[in-house]
């Protein structure tokens, strides 16, 4: 029970249920679909970057409350920051993601900031896609934004 | 429940169990593991899992291939192995082929359709644009993606049977069966729903017009006695890790000379009678669709497996799962009416049923239902079971689904449902 209060911790169940960022995309946003066909999760994930910066994020979505959790965490962390922070976010965030439950470096959980809440997620394999669905979808928009 | 109704008593479930290594495993916090998901693969007793040490130990040689002592140990084994399956479903010996799993053997069906067409064989396989293959909205992706397939190279149409609310068949859709169609595949039980199917029904239809019939039997040979002569279709496709049985073999069955008209999926050693630069031969019956080497050792654990059933008697089992069911379905009855459950279907007392439920839990995930059990070491499955059609007829993605075996206990549905009861708690969503 222990570790099933670890991977839920209560900022994850509130994130889940707050789902902040979560509004109508508008036009003028750069936008990624991503879609978990062996669950049916899914998120339309759309950025505004003006001058370099996450200017104001917008999202749509469905699915467990871990991949909600995660990207309503996301959309809290990348407001106001620079590409080159959010492309470290991201690469911080895989590092948390793939630790299979080991120790990760003091210097990541405090970039990650309510993102290491997650951390539990690594100890079990079938939930890490679901935490990554968001990301995924930011990936691709930084991808595209390019 | 009173000891004089039970078919087993708690002593013989319990003196079974201990023969599953895997069902006395602690996991997690060292609690028991309470295994509910015997429809995505069954656990296996000791004599299946020493089946397999047993071959590389002392019968592994090469079959039909030589006449030293272990090609005769192994040849021997081998030729059992496919007598003890076809004993099993009241087949004839000729009648089986192995194959990789349940879905290669319906990839050899549909292929013998593709090959038949693109090669102009003029034999029942051949099929043309307009012809028809009927599926059902019930069935498992296994059973639904080859005869997609075939529809998209040969241009046959397909038709569908739908699914009513209570997730059965809607058996007046097979009256789409006439002139044109050639096929009809459809489960025998579902994995989702677990409902069993008339099968006397839709044979009876597609013989009236010379269709052949496919049934996927995943679901239903590990809980119910199968008689393939009686149930009288042409194909059927069989699982062994399903049935206690090991991962990596199943079966084709094909009724009567098929065999020898269907062109083979896999091509190569072994199914050859004549190889030449010029032309090869293939040979005949089950031979001709047995390319290269098999999964020898795990034909044998196979066999292990069949006995194993056959020595407590699918009789037996099939009361035994009908007395968990009826419990499972009382215990339910207070999830529904007061826990914000709903099951895929409907859990009326006239159908024929496995002891199989897929359920959703209002305001909670699937996933997040399947992690709070597994905390309690209930293991269940989540997502849409590789049935996305019938998932979408319900109008949702993905759903949770409970699968029992003879070997759960009520003990074990009384855990299940008092976790159950507690879940929406957890995710604060219970107002």
């Amino acid at each position: 029970m222990n570790d099933l209060y670890q991977l839920y911790q209560q900022i994850i169940i509130d994130h889940s249920k707050q789902r902040h960022g979560c509004k109508p995309i508008k036009e003028n946003y750069i936008v990624s679909n991503q879609v978990n066909p062996s669950c049916g999760d899914e998120v339309s994930f759309g950025l505004i970057i003006k001058n370099g910066i996450v200017d104001d994020i917008a999202w749509q979505g469905q699915g467990c409350s871990i991949s909600q959790a995660s990207i309503s965490i996301m959309s809290d962390l990348l407001l106001g920051k620079n590409i080159e922070e959010v492309e470290k976010l991201y690469e911080d965030f895989l590092i948390l993601m793939h630790s299979q439950g080991k120790d990760v470096e003091e210097e990541i959980l405090d970039h990650l900031q309510d993102a290491c809440a997650l951390q539990g997620v690594s100890k079990y394999p079938a939930r890490i896609k679901c935490a990554l669905l968001g990301w995924m979808a930011l990936r691709d928009v930084l991808a595209k934004s390019n | 429940m009173s000891c004089a109704e039970k078919v087993f008593t708690d002593e013989q479930i319990n003196s079974f169990r201990r023969e599953f290594p895997i069902l006395n495993m602690k996991i997690r916090d060292n609690c028991d593991l309470i295994y509910m998901d015997w429809a995505a693969t069954s656990q296996k007793p000791y004599s299946v899992i020493e089946a397999e040490k047993d071959y590389y130990s002392s019968k592994n040689g090469s079959i039909n291939r030589g006449t030293h002592f272990l090609a005769d140990q192994a040849t021997v084994v081998f030729e059992n192995g496919r007598r003890t399956i076809a004993n099993f479903i009241n087949a004839d010996f000729n009648e089986i082929v192995f194959t990789m799993n349940a879905t290669d053997a319906l990839n050899m069906v549909a292929n013998a359709f593709i090959y038949a067409t693109l090669l102009k064989k003029e034999n029942i396989f051949t099929l043309k644009p307009g012809d028809e293959i009927v599926v059902t909205k019930l069935d498992h992706h296994a059973n639904i993606v080859p005869w997609q397939r075939v529809s998209q190279i040969t241009g046959a149409v397909l038709r569908w049977v739908d699914i009513n609310d209570d997730g059965c068949l809607n058996y007046d859709d097979f009256n789409v069966i006439g002139e044109k169609t050639r096929l009809v595949a459809f489960t025998h039980a579902s994995n989702v729903t677990g409902v069993v199917t008339d099968v006397d029904y839709i044979v009876s239809l597609a013989k009236k017009f010379g269709a052949l019939t496919v049934l996927d039997t995943c679901q239903s040979a590990p809980h119910i006695s199968i008689d393939i002569k009686k149930l009288d279709v042409d194909f059927a496709c069989f699982s062994a890790h399903k049935m206690f049985g090991p991962t990596g073999v199943g079966a084709l069955y094909a009724k009567g000379d098929l065999l020898d008209h269907m062109e083979p999926l896999r091509v190569g050693g072994s199914m050859v009678d004549f190889v030449n630069t010029d032309n090869t031969s293939y040979k005949s019956g089950f031979y001709r669709h047995e390319a290269g080497t098999l999964m020898n050792a795990q034909i044998y654990s196979w066999t292990k497996a069949v006995e194993y059933l056959s020595n407590i008697g699918m009789e037996k089992i099939s009361m035994r799962e009908d007395e968990l069911l009826t419990y499972l379905k009382e215990k339910f009855e207070f999830l529904l009416a007061n826990c914000g459950i709903k099951i895929i279907g409907e859990l009326d007392d006239q159908t024929t049923r496995l002891p199989v439920i897929s359920f959703s839990v209002d305001d909670v995930h699937p996933h997040d239902v399947a992690q709070f059990l597994d905390s309690f070491s209930i293991a269940v499955r989540s997502g849409h079971h590789c049935a996305q059609i019938i998932h979408k007829h319900f109008n949702i993605h993905n759903s949770s689904r409970i699968s029992l075996s003879f070997l759960n206990t009520f003990d074990e549905i009384d855990k299940l449902v008092e976790a159950l009861s507690k879940v929406r708690s957890f995710f604060g969503v219970d107002k």
